[in-house]
């Protein structure tokens, strides 16, 4: 069975050095410090109000020791310190009940909850030469540190403040400054959007119908995202328990969250002192200085050496005399941790084994990961359990094929050992390997098996694994080094009781589609939303969609990420009057305009994502998740364009790569040498950049103003996102304010 | 509606540091500045608003915007109406303006009252205010 993401031309390299790490001369070391949970802060009685402070902080679980023989530094992160708020403080007591963990932590929380965040800003300074973007228009205020907040993959509104609630839903305009960083010079260019200072109040509803999963947050502020999730700000949030969908096929009670893991995996580049070259010029930096403008190149992808250790990190290379010269970041090191920590051991002590819900926060890095068996080299099978916080759910019958389609080509599917018939609720999804692009999350089983795949107990002398990022190349952009993240320790001995040969899911990606479910049922409180029902909002046509491009707004110029966009018909013809060019973001001009169904449901739109770049991108979008289909899927297909055709179910995502567009022989030489890398439009529509449109059905359920982009933070920062907005249903039969229209508009749904 | 101490004063300074403004300023200033970081500090215990005339307020920034919307065409959005303020002085930042102020301010068009966020710039013209940017002047 083919490899998906290959047949996307992401190039997987494999070199002497790779080989060299699979036959486990570096992996299979004893790992350091067993694996600690993120401390959690738990909703109650239907809340959690906590009091979120940004700030600098030394990171004690990092120890840089700098190459001058000096004393041994702490890396200064940016964190996010947590308590539980009582009243209008904006600090956090000492003591126990405050956290301030680099590695991140839980916010617990349960459908029909709330969410309540005082953020406050005490970010510092950040020295203008070493950003990217402070130079771009409307963005001079950058320097200033301003920071917001994002809870990414939730399914709630994006609302925005009133005379009357003066709080923020999932918002991503808002900005907040540290007034002790000076005050923001009004911009002549866009406005970002409302602009606060020190503190923002957000108020985020989880619906009572949210699914249960693995979320996360961060700061979304355009031009410094990448800076500010590399410093370390990103937590997880998990709605629900694992147990509320799955369980083992032997006890059929749920599972346990005493075997559950949360693996929040991230990543920071610490330099030696010395001089960097930034792209506004060389700048000073000290010993233990983070890097938060990331470079790529910061380490070579596999080890040079037979002896270099890659556990936890990479050693810095130098790029200075490379043919496109770099930095010489010799005697700095790239941290990759695990809950904060540098090759944690995971120590599965139940026989029935764990669930591991993995995030990555990363800004621009993606994971190629495997699980491997330290004895014999080969990956472990692992069962894939829920996707992006939406536990999956697949027809007995879905060929391994419609999967890989509907996992966005994100995991090795294998087949899994045979299972009775008649004792699972949905297919079980076997996985060897997943690609986990920034900002994905995976649930999966992790248990001892033997060399087939099937269920063992480990032998007797025990067994051990690796958790091990294989390396990974975004065609012909940027490359991802070979590290390994984690030992893992399988004990031998022990009975199962939850298990015999899968775990038994009923998943959300079925339950969300049903007559009540998130992406069914009618939207609550549309007549609060903050976004007016709008004349100028009409949706598609019948069998129209949305094409989005992906590229550069000038291709001669490196970086200058952008999207277009364009409507077409169900003939695929471009419907005049829509176009808009690549273009980098601008706040304050929504791209896509839509409204919900009649009566206030969600409404499904087919996007079609099209690849200009030879780099990998990937498609994120706020409010909402999605099914990658085929269009020329059969109606009842599991992989058709709407889900209710074949009674719901399948996988949902918040994210999907994309793969590379493939200039031919005629332009190559100007792609690749002229154009960056990048096609055009006109070359794509001629035929001469061969690229396969990915193809998604998005059920639109949140009201609001929200973003879709490209979760490269590097790309996202650098405008490769575009503004949409959600308003409430004003057609016929409505009988408020605004434009009403034929109801033959909505006669494709 | 005018601008008390409350709003004057920045939430997350504490009361010296606000007298200190006055106190730090430069030589020639200094015996004026004393005064005025003073009769801040004494307001401060008093709980009295130390609005002093020359600061813009809700209603003179309000007035400078419906000035300036009124020759701005579509370079201004109409219909605002500022609900709260707090101004900094920034006279030796910059040249353009004298005061950069937080303002929240809602369209009196949107039955939401959607509540916006802005730092405006405004600059003193003889016995009015002009406004510089922000509220939605591009």
């Amino acid at each position: 069975m083919s490899w998906q993401f290959q047949h996307r031309k992401t190039l997987l390299h494999r070199s002497l050095g790779a080989m060299c790490m699979a036959a486990g001369l570096w992996g299979g070391a004893a790992g350091a410090a067993d694996l600690v949970e993120p401390t959690v802060f738990a909703s109650s009685n239907g809340v959690l109000d906590i009091l979120m402070i940004a700030k600098a902080s030394p990171v004690p679980n990092l120890a840089f020791t700098p190459p001058d023989g000096s004393a041994a530094v702490n890396p200064t992160g940016w964190v996010y310190e947590i308590c539980k708020r009582k009243g209008s403080e904006t600090s956090c007591p000492a003591g126990t009940g405050t956290v301030a963990d680099y590695g991140g932590v839980r916010l617990a929380l349960n459908q029909g909850d709330v969410l309540k965040v005082r953020l406050v800003n005490k970010l510092p300074l950040i020295t203008a030469g070493k950003l990217k973007h402070v130079g771009d228009p409307g963005q001079a205020n950058l320097f200033l540190n301003p920071t917001n907040l994002h809870t990414h993959g939730l399914l709630t509104p994006a609302r925005a403040a009133t005379l009357k609630d003066p709080t923020f839903g999932d918002f991503t305009f808002v900005s907040v400054y540290n007034s002790a960083n000076g005050i923001p010079v009004p911009q002549t260019t866009h406005q970002h959007g409302p602009i606060l200072m020190d503190s923002v109040d957000y108020k985020i509803p989880i619906p009572w119908n949210h699914p249960t999963g693995l979320f996360w947050f961060h700061p979304h502020i355009h031009g410094l995202s990448l800076n500010q999730v590399t410093e370390g700000m990103a937590g997880i949030i998990t709605i629900g328990r694992a147990g509320d969908n799955i369980r083992g096929d032997a006890a059929r009670t749920p599972w346990p969250e005493a075997n559950v893991r949360h693996l929040l995996l991230k990543d920071t580049m610490v330099l030696a002192g010395g001089t960097i070259g930034f792209d506004s010029g060389d700048q000073t930096v000290v010993n233990g200085e983070i890097l938060n403008q990331q470079d790529p190149n910061f380490c070579t992808q596999f080890p040079e050496s037979t002896t270099e250790d890659r556990r936890g990190g990479c050693p810095g290379a130098d790029n200075s005399k490379d043919e496109d010269p770099g930095n010489n970041y010799t005697g700095g090191r790239w941290f990759y941790t695990v809950n904060g920590q540098q090759f944690p051991t995971i120590r599965v002590t139940d026989p029935d084994g764990e669930v591991w819900r993995l995030t990555n926060a990363s800004a621009s890095l993606s994971y190629d990961l495997k699980l491997v068996d330290d004895t014999t080299q080969k990956p472990l099978v692992m069962q894939l359990v829920a996707v992006d916080g939406v536990s999956i759910h697949l027809p007995q019958d879905t060929t391994m094929d419609s999967v890989v389609t509907l996992a966005g080509a994100r995991f090795r599917v294998v087949k899994c050992p045979p299972v009775p018939g008649g004792v699972l609720r949905s297919l079980p999804v076997c996985v060897s390997e997943l690609v986990m692009m920034p900002s994905s999350r995976a649930e999966i089983w992790v248990t001892y098996r033997d060399q087939n795949g099937r269920i063992t107990m480990p032998p007797s002398t025990g067994a051990t694994a690796t958790l091990k990022q294989v390396g990974l190349t975004m065609g012909s952009g940027d490359t991802w080094p070979a590290i390994d993240l984690a030992s893992v320790v399988f004990k031998s001995g022990g009975t199962r009781k939850l298990t015999s040969y899968a775990l038994d899911i009923q998943g959300d990606a079925f339950n969300s589609t049903q007559p009540n479910g998130i992406f069914a049922g009618k939207v609550p409180d549309t007549d609060k939303a903050t976004v007016q029902a709008n004349a100028n909002c009409k949706p598609l046509a019948p069998g129209h969609r949305r094409r989005i491009f992906f590229g550069f707004s000038d291709v001669t110029i490196a970086d200058t990420f952008a999207l277009g966009y364009e409507e077409v018909d169900r003939n695929g013809a471009v419907v005049a009057g829509t176009q808009r060019p690549l273009t980098q973001f601008d706040p304050s001009q929504p791209t896509v305009c839509l409204p919900l169904g009649p009566g206030q449901t969600p409404v499904h739109e087919t996007w079609e994502l099209v690849q200009l770049s030879t780099e990998n991108h990937n498609f994120h979008i706020h409010q909402a998740r999605f099914r990658q289909v085929r269009a020329s899927a059969a109606a009842n297909s599991i992989v058709a364009e709407r889900p209710y055709s074949f009674g719901g179910g399948g996988i949902f995502l918040d994210n999907v790569a994309l793969g590379v567009a493939e200039p031919n022989s005629a332009i190559s030489n100007t792609v690749f040498n002229d154009q960056n890398g990048v096609c055009t439009v006109d070359q794509w529509r001629a035929g001469t950049c061969k690229s396969t449109p990915v193809v998604v059905d998005i059920p639109f359920s949140q009201l609001g103003e929200f973003i879709y982009h490209c979760h490269i933070l590097e790309h996202e920062d650098g405008g490769m996102m575009a503004g949409i907005k959600v308003v409430p249903y004003s057609g016929p039969g409505w009988s408020g304010p605004g434009g009403g229209w034929p109801h033959w508009w909505f006669t494709q749904n | 509606m005018s601008v008390t101490l409350n709003h004057m004063m920045a939430p997350t300074l504490a009361d010296h540091e606000w007298a200190d403004r006055g106190l730090v300023a430069g030589a020639q200033e200094g015996q004026e500045q004393n005064v005025f970081g003073i009769v801040i500090w004494a307001c401060s215990l008093l709980g009295v608003s130390c609005a002093t005339a020359t600061d813009p307020t809700v209603s003179t920034i309000q007035a400078a915007y419906e000035l300036e919307s009124q020759s701005s065409g579509s370079r201004h959005d109409t219909g605002l109406k500022v609900v709260e303020a707090k101004c900094h002085d920034k006279a030796s930042a910059s040249a353009e303006s004298n005061f950069l102020c937080e303002v929240q301010f809602i369209s009196t068009a949107d039955p939401a009252e959607r509540l916006y966020f802005d730092i405006v710039a405004v600059t003193r013209n003889g016995d009015d205010w002009k406004l510089v940017s922000g509220l939605c002047k591009r």
